[in-house]
């Protein structure tokens, strides 16, 4: 199966519902069994119904691309694609709208999430920006890619895992708000390198086993003489060269490297000490086996949303390890594989690996009331559905 | 005048983190490319209010900081992807354009 044609309108991610297929709870097999049948019923009326539409969750996220004419000046950029016009002759315009459209894509049907605010926000994208600019970012709005110097860099636009990088970057500032400063900041920038390389896996129906890992290996030229900006398997080995030297990043907390928080010191490394966590996530998609884009992501994703703006390495490991028990339960492999991971890169949860056993009760029971409770909605909503039908009036 | 231009942050920012600054000594320059950086070094620091706002950092954006080291003074003009102003970016492709490091 194509993983782009894997759509899914559950409000719940598929997986998670197969998961708890298998839980040995008779209560919980038999929500989910609930929540699994009105689906499908909500689904064969979906099929009926235009006017369903207005009822379910619009999936926007319009994409707009706009050409800068190589200035760096974004209200002098013109409009050259929208979702209304044909494919451009512009390899760069293609190449971004077709990205943003995988990382829509990504977000939208493995994560649920209707584009960057969750919202159905447009999506908007600068492409041919200033002369020889070697960079792609996110100015809390839009994304912005450079054509490269043709020295070093290629064209921005032409990496699928820097698309998502970048889209991510607005993911995060609408969920966590992770400040771009220290560890908070090389952990707003490990989840879009996360995100980046696990669209990219997703678009390719790659498992976390043979994905390669690497973020921005299609953007240099074969000048560059490295592999790529960074590599989640093993920060610290993405490229060693005359010209640059050895990839600075650290793989464990013994190496974190302290920098100002300046200009000058990348707001305090956070390009640099992202290796930590990216590590950490690498590691937990390939101890629990098979796609990164199922369990792993969905830790990372859901304890992203959990954290604030402040959040450290030790808070997001601990989140991370008490997510993991309460999606796939204490004690569960994919939460033993979890904390394994941060303590593989030197980040400790310090005795609180595990929550004490009355969390782990308290958070059964709430996710029975809350499977119980989304079932009376869909439930509700199917009424409302049918009642709109005359074939069932 | 010596003026010197940092250029740091960007999605490839452990590239360039410890890389000198570019550098430029107007005693090494001849009257005419003497005169031109001045007068570049004139109009950035006088549109200096837009180029030096100091917000909060944005993802991957790259930051410029160009230092103008006169006999009494020493100044400091930065600038973002997104802030960076006409005078400004005049001023630092020059610099990337004749500066050495």
């Amino acid at each position: 199966m194509n993983a782009i044609d894997r759509c899914t309108s559950c409000i719940m991610p598929p997986y998670l519902l197969e998961h708890l297929m298998d839980s040995a709870d008779t209560t919980t097999r038999s929500a989910i069994m609930d929540t699994l049948l009105v689906t499908e019923q909500l689904r064969g009326a979906r099929n009926a119904h235009p006017t369903v539409g207005v009822f379910a969750a619009p999936a926007q996220g319009s994409r707009s691309v706009f050409d800068a004419h190589n200035r760096e000046d974004l209200w002098a950029a013109t409009l050259v694609r929208t979702e209304d016009s044909s494919a451009s002759t512009d390899t760069s315009v293609d190449n971004a709208f077709d990205g943003l459209g995988t990382t829509r894509s990504f977000f939208r049907n493995v994560l649920g999430r209707d584009s960057i605010d969750g919202h159905g926000m447009r999506l908007d994208a600068f492409v041919h920006f200033g002369r020889r600019y070697a960079n792609a970012f996110w100015d809390g709005r839009q994304m912005v890619f450079g054509d490269g110097d043709g020295r070093i860099f290629d064209d921005l636009t032409g990496s699928l895992d820097i698309i998502g990088h970048e889209l991510s970057h607005g993911v995060t500032e609408h969920t966590a708000g992770l400040v771009y400063h220290n560890q908070p900041g090389a952990l707003n920038e490990s989840m879009s390198d996360v995100f980046g390389s696990v669209v990219k896996q997703w678009s390719r129906n790659e498992t976390a086993e043979v994905a390669d890992w690497l973020i921005g290996s299609d953007v240099f030229t074969p000048a560059f003489a490295g592999d790529a900006l960074r590599s989640l398997k093993a920060p610290g080995s993405a490229y060693d060269t005359p010209l640059f030297g050895k990839d600075p990043q650290p793989d464990h907390m013994s190496r974190f490297v302290v920098l100002p928080d300046t200009r000058a010191g990348d707001w305090g490394g956070v390009h640099i000490n992202s290796g930590i966590p990216n590590r950490a996530f690498h590691l937990t998609a390939v101890g629990i086996g098979g796609n990164a884009w199922e369990a792993p992501v969905h830790i990372w994703y859901e304890s992203l949303r959990a954290s604030n703006s402040h959040t450290d390495f030790r808070e997001f490991a601990e989140t991370t390890g008490a997510i993991a028990a309460r999606l796939f339960g204490t004690g569960s492999k994919e939460q033993q594989v979890v904390m394994e991971s941060w303590d593989a890169v030197g980040v400790s949860l310090g005795g609180r690996s595990a929550p004490p056993d009355h969390e782990s009760v308290d958070t059964l029971d709430a996710l029975h009331a809350q499977l119980e409770r989304l079932s009376v909605d869909i439930r509700d909503l199917t009424t409302v559905v049918r009642a709109l039908d005359p074939a069932h009036t | 005048m010596k003026v010197s231009l940092g250029v740091h942050g960007g999605l490839a920012a452990a590239l360039a983190v410890g890389r000198p600054p570019l550098c430029i000594d107007t005693d090494d320059l001849d009257d005419a490319a003497a005169a031109e950086l001045g007068r570049l070094v004139d109009a950035a620091a006088g549109s200096a209010a837009r180029a030096s706002a100091d917000t909060e950092p944005r993802p991957d954006e790259t930051n410029y900081e160009i230092t103008i080291d006169r006999q009494d003074r020493s100044t400091v003009i930065a600038a973002t992807d997104t802030t960076a102003g006409d005078d400004f970016i005049r001023l630092r492709d020059w610099i990337s354009a004749h500066g050495s490091q």
